[in-house]
């Protein structure tokens, strides 16, 4: 009997073997196919929180930075290693206190804060979840927005309406100096015409007096008074004070006929004439490229062109003021002066103009970014990274038609502007 | 069921009968199950009700008195399983009430098929407790055995008083708890089935 209940609990024993054994090759099998799985998970959820543009920075309760993402490493210019344990009040202390004040389960957005970077004090905007996770401690999730760029861009546009009331303010002071420089422009005009009659007459006058007999004192008197009034000197430089003067008028109005036409905010498409927009430019931008750029103009015969006139004199503005300054910057501490050439010339029902400088070219590196908005290589206040972005909306979507540059860094760059002699909305119309 | 109870009960019938008497029983019982029990595996309540009913036959005993007594001595074999679990509470109160939300969370999260009982304990007293177990098995003499041998594990006696029963139609068997801190050292296992 008990070697028959032996034999029996043996061969069950061995049975029992078999079934844990096959059971063991299928957890095996499961285990394995999950630890694929979640790998698999794990990557795409560490990938995720990797490119996440977002900056994250997760907060252990003692305050201490568990874990952060590429975005925070960049932001703040910090190795995730020198990051990862450090307090978080040494990145904001402001952010610190409101964490310890919040309790277990706060939740805020727009929380506006400034983080400690490795260059200086960064702006940012937080959202906050303090949470209970199911699996380990509790923790505070914070996700920063930078907002540098949106502070720049507020500069920016603060910048450019102070511009724009400058513009404006501009253009009524011309058109109030364009009176007066008319009247000062014709008196001088008389002035110089009746002089020039004075002195011819003033001439017969002396002419006639050396023909005829005349008492001593009478004679001496005049001389003595020709003498005085030092005749030759005034007939010598008081035409060339008229010349001046009128050329001195002549000059103001060109300034101020070009502000009011640069000003000219030109709400429809009128047929314009280029050359004309790219002398009235060179006029009103002079100051800025005189001191270091000697100007060369290669007009060609051109048909008028339907365009915004005043958008495209802003456009040709904002490209002969790039080309003065890349041509300082390069000759800083240089004594030579850069060349600043425009050209105009049809090709086919398209007319173009070119801008070139002989400044410092443009880096490949930036080339695609170099009609972004906002993007700019001027130090801050000194450009508003509006220019070429603009210069493009302005040729490309009101014109319909090309801006495009070639550079050589450290020789120059020439920028082209395409723009269709038939209106592109007319013909389709 | 899980298989660990099975094997338990083996175990158990043989620690107290002698091996023949397990294979007599298995020899007698009619089981779904045609393979041995393995402790991973998940088998039929049926059958289990089936090895007691006939161990309780073949013993000349209750069923109630198999039961608990079964219980009493699978609660030290299945909490040397999950010692940290049971070891973390000071008293029994406190380890029953997190039965339901630890322990049978844990199980299910190692054995996923597994079913386990609705078990609610709402502490009334420092050592009283109203307690209410729910389960398609309806294995309440189980379960109280298993409560003796948890209230042995804490050093206690419980003291139990059955208000309903799932066997007489009631949803739950609820119970009220006393908790008494033992002074006899405890009784060995094969004694206390032997007496059950």
């Amino acid at each position: 009997m008990t070697t028959v209940v032996g034999s029996r609990r043996l061969e069950r024993a061995e049975k029992r073997v078999a079934i844990l054994e096959r059971m063991i090759e299928d957890r095996t099998r499961d285990l394995f196919l999950s630890n694929e799985r979640l790998q698999r998970a794990n990557a795409y959820l560490t990938e995720l929180y990797s490119i996440l543009p977002e900056s994250l920075l997760v907060v252990r309760f003692d305050g201490s930075i568990r874990d952060v993402n590429d975005a925070t490493v960049e932001l703040l210019g910090v190795p995730a290693d020198e990051l990862v344990g450090r307090p978080v009040e040494s990145i904001s202390a402001r952010l610190w206190e409101w964490l310890v004040s919040s309790g277990d389960d706060a939740r805020v957005d727009e929380f506006e804060d400034e983080w400690q970077g490795v260059g200086g004090p960064i702006p940012v905007v937080l959202s906050i979840a303090t949470a209970s996770p199911k699996v380990g401690q509790p923790i505070h999730v914070v996700a920063a927005a930078d907002q540098r760029e949106r502070r720049q861009l507020e500069l920016e546009l603060r910048h450019a309406q102070k511009l724009e009331s400058v513009g404006q303010l501009a253009a009524g002071i011309a058109h109030e100096i364009n009176t007066p420089m008319q009247f000062i422009g014709d008196n001088a005009r008389f002035l110089q015409g009746s002089f020039t009659d004075l002195l011819s007459l003033v001439d017969l006058y002396r002419d006639t007096l050396a023909t005829v007999e005349l008492a001593s004192g009478p004679r001496t008197r005049i001389a003595e008074l020709e003498d005085e009034v030092d005749l030759e000197f005034l007939q010598q430089r008081v035409p060339q004070a008229f010349a001046r003067t009128l050329e001195g008028v002549d000059r103001v109005s060109t300034i101020v006929s070009a502000m009011k036409a640069f000003a000219h905010p030109g709400h429809d498409k009128v047929a314009t004439d280029i050359n004309l927009a790219l002398q009235t430019t060179l006029t009103v931008a002079r100051n800025e490229y005189k001191y270091v750029a000697d100007v060369v103009t290669d007009f060609g015969d051109i048909p008028l062109v339907p365009c915004y006139a005043g958008d495209m004199n802003q456009v040709f503005l904002n490209l002969v003021l790039n080309a003065a300054q890349a041509i300082e910057e390069r000759n800083v501490g240089r004594e030579e002066r850069g060349a600043l050439t425009l050209r105009s010339w049809r090709d086919g029902e398209f007319v173009v103009v070119s801008v070139s400088d002989t400044g410092t070219g443009i880096p490949e590196a930036i080339h695609h970014r170099l009609f972004e908005p906002f993007f700019t290589t001027k130090p801050v206040g000194k450009g508003t990274g509006q220019g070429l972005a603009i210069s493009y909306a302005v040729v490309v979507e009101k014109h319909g038609g090309s801006l495009r540059f070639e550079t050589t860094p450290g020789e120059g760059t020439t920028f082209f502007v395409r723009l269709p002699i038939q209106d592109p909305g007319t013909s389709l119309s | 069921m899980k298989g660990v109870v099975f094997n338990l009960l083996e175990a158990f019938v043989c620690e107290g009968w002698g091996d023949e008497v397990y294979e007599a029983l298995l020899e007698r019982t009619e089981l779904e199950t045609q393979e041995p029990f393995v402790g991973p595996g998940t088998y039929p309540d049926s059958d289990l009700v089936a090895l007691a009913s006939n161990a309780a036959l073949m013993l000349d005993l209750p069923l109630g008195a198999v039961l608990r007594a079964f219980g009493e001595y699978c609660f030290p074999q299945l909490a040397a399983k999950v010692p940290m679990l049971v070891d973390s509470h000071s008293d029994l109160i406190s380890f029953l009430q997190s039965i339901d939300s630890v322990l049978h969370v844990e199980v299910r999260k190692l054995m996923p098929q597994a079913v386990t009982p609705t078990f609610l304990v709402d502490r009334t007293g420092p050592d009283t407790a109203r307690l209410a177990y729910h389960s398609e098995r309806r294995l309440c003499g189980f379960m109280e055995g298993l409560l003796v041998g948890a209230g042995r594990h804490f050093g206690t006696d419980v003291e139990f008083t059955k208000h309903s029963c799932m066997h007489q139609g009631a949803a739950s068997c609820e119970y009220d708890l006393v908790v008494h801190v033992q002074h006899a050292l405890p009784t060995s296992i094969a004694g206390t089935a032997a007496q059950g």
